[in-house]
């Protein structure tokens, strides 16, 4: 059963943490030197930490431990750390006086993370990154990473070619201290910057919310009517700029995301999105759970640091994603005739 | 005359507590602690002739293997003619007809300009993801290895003023499916005209 996390039970996890946290961390890291796997807390609850489910890309990181979770017998608990460090650390130490077996978590920062999945390793509970990497290896038992750089860089390429390589051009960035935003953006650029006749007359920050995009795209259509592409650091973002664009009567805007939500599936089958970049979030959690429980009962990941690739979603291959998951037709197709 | 005293025994304190210390010069810590500054193009171009050898040694026969679902990447050899060089955006490339090949997707070798495969990286054995800090940098590494395909492989060449098409060509590379999955894209690690 998913369960929130209530104040009460952190305020008080947090003193009991930090009266067990010294042994077990002894314990922990004797453990770790010699090479032996992270016992876990102790009982059979996995911890789901992740930015806001507001954002139906991280409720689905949610969603999937806790359905994968139930599945494997264990106890799902979520909590989201609204990408804020000192709260997730908080959270992690919940999790540690709880006596998590293992914790899930899609991390509030490359840096900032370190010391909560450190204090979860030194309390000898595995910690599985899923979706973003932290800068430090060797204290994740595994970091599935999706592979941000490659997606926006992919959806980039096929979003220069919808502008026929030249016009002007808006964008909207996500947070900009997270490390995912300057990921897609310089890889954005990456890409774009290669064509002289692409034109950035825009950037704002719209903070990954939808109703910011609004406003800002709102804003950019009127102080740069000539401009024909918005290109967005996330989905949600992008579904901003679309419904700012239509309101404008602006149906001419090129527009791509990152992400692959149902929401930008729809813009793309309605031929108002171009593209967006599908972080495969379902699967990547999937896994992240099943290698938590193969750790747990004794086989680690063969790989710390696991790329998972990014799809270009765009109006030719859309009705093969829902929900995050990606069906490749190909290999249904495969499937069924091994089958037969 | 105790002020001056003192003085001096502070000033000889600073004196004996600097002697032995080394300055180091900014840009230079590396040196000393050991961590020096990620350079894709560094490493790229020190890997370089092991990426060719390892793709040229696994390369597989390029039409059989184009014409069937070959995955994320594959190493892949063969002839073909040149049935243009598009040059009509800033990415540049050859289009290839070869013998054999049966499959629906326009099979190109690109010789400049944008490129964002990561056929060499993901094909080569040389360094993996782990190595690197982060995904950045292990994109960085990725978009260098092709860079040095343009400059080792397809500068040579100058087709901006040889024109190839109409011609042979045999190659040696990475391929992969182009962004939106409408094309195959080679990126050469060796290549000749006839």
């Amino acid at each position: 059963m998913k369960k929130q996390i209530f104040t009460g039970l952190l305020a008080a996890a947090m003193v009991t943490a930090s009266i067990a946290g010294p042994a077990m961390a002894e314990n922990a890291t004797e453990g770790a030197a010699s090479g032996e796997l992270l016992p876990g807390g102790g009982n059979k609850i996995i911890y789901c930490i992740t930015p806001d489910t507001s954002n139906p890309y991280f409720a689905t990181v949610q969603n999937i431990a806790v359905q994968e979770g139930e599945k494997l017998g264990y106890e799902v608990k979520t909590a989201s750390h609204s990408d804020d460090a000192s709260k997730q650390l908080e959270l992690f130490e919940a999790a540690i006086a709880d006596g998590a077996a293992a914790i899930i978590c899609d991390n509030a920062g490359a840096d900032a993370s370190v010391e909560a999945v450190q204090k979860a390793y030194d309390a000898g509970i595995p910690t599985f990154l899923v979706d973003r990497e932290i800068n430090q290896s060797g204290i994740a038992a595994a970091q599935l990473v999706a592979d941000n750089a490659q997606g926006a860089a992919a959806i980039a390429e096929v979003w220069v070619e919808a502008m026929n390589y030249e016009g002007k051009y808006a964008e909207l960035l996500g947070l900009e201290s997270d490390t995912n935003c300057q990921v897609r953006s310089e890889n954005f650029h990456s890409v774009i910057d290669e064509y002289p006749d692409l034109e950035m007359v825009a950037q704002q920050s719209a903070n990954w919310d939808q109703t910011e995009a609004y406003e800002k795209a709102e804003s950019i259509l009127q102080s740069n009517p000539e401009i024909t592409g918005i290109i967005c650091g996330n989905d949600t973002m992008a579904c901003g700029a679309v419904q700012a664009c239509l309101d404008a009567g602006r149906d001419d805007i090129k527009i791509i995301g990152v992400d692959g939500s149902d929401d930008a599936a729809k813009y793309i089958k309605e031929g108002h999105m171009v593209g967006t970049a599908l972080q495969q979030i379902a699967l990547i959690t999937k896994t992240a759970v099943d290698e938590a429980d193969a750790y747990l009962n004794g086989t680690a990941p063969e790989e710390e640091k696991q790329l998972i690739p990014c799809i270009a979603i765009t109006a030719d291959n859309v009705d093969n994603l829902s929900a995050f998951v990606y069906t490749d037709p190909a290999a249904e197709g495969a499937t069924e005739a091994s089958a037969k | 005359m105790k002020k001056m005293t003192s003085l001096i025994a502070a000033a000889t304190a600073a004196a004996l507590l600097l002697t032995g210390c080394t300055v180091v010069k900014i840009g230079e810590e590396g040196k000393y602690t050991g961590e020096t500054e990620f350079s894709a193009d560094a490493q790229s171009s020190s890997d370089w002739s092991k990426v060719v050898e390892e793709i040229k040694s696994n390369a597989a026969e390029a039409a059989g293997t184009l014409s069937s679902d070959f995955g994320k990447a594959a190493a892949v050899t063969g002839e073909a003619d040149v049935a243009e060089y598009n040059t009509s955006s800033p990415k540049h490339y050859l289009v290839l007809t070869m013998d054999g090949y049966t499959g629906d997707k326009e099979v190109r070798l690109q010789i400049e300009g944008p490129n964002t495969s990561t056929a060499l990286r993901d094909l080569q054995t040389v360094r993996e993801f782990k190595d690197f800090t982060n995904q950045t940098e292990w994109s960085e590494y990725a978009k260098s290895l092709n860079n040095q395909a343009v400059t080792n492989i397809c500068d040579p060449l100058d087709l901006d003023n040889n024109d190839p098409a109409g011609k042979k060509v045999t190659f040696t590379g990475g391929a992969s499916l182009s962004a939106a999955k409408d094309a195959i894209i080679i990126v050469p690690v060796e290549l000749t005209i006839e």
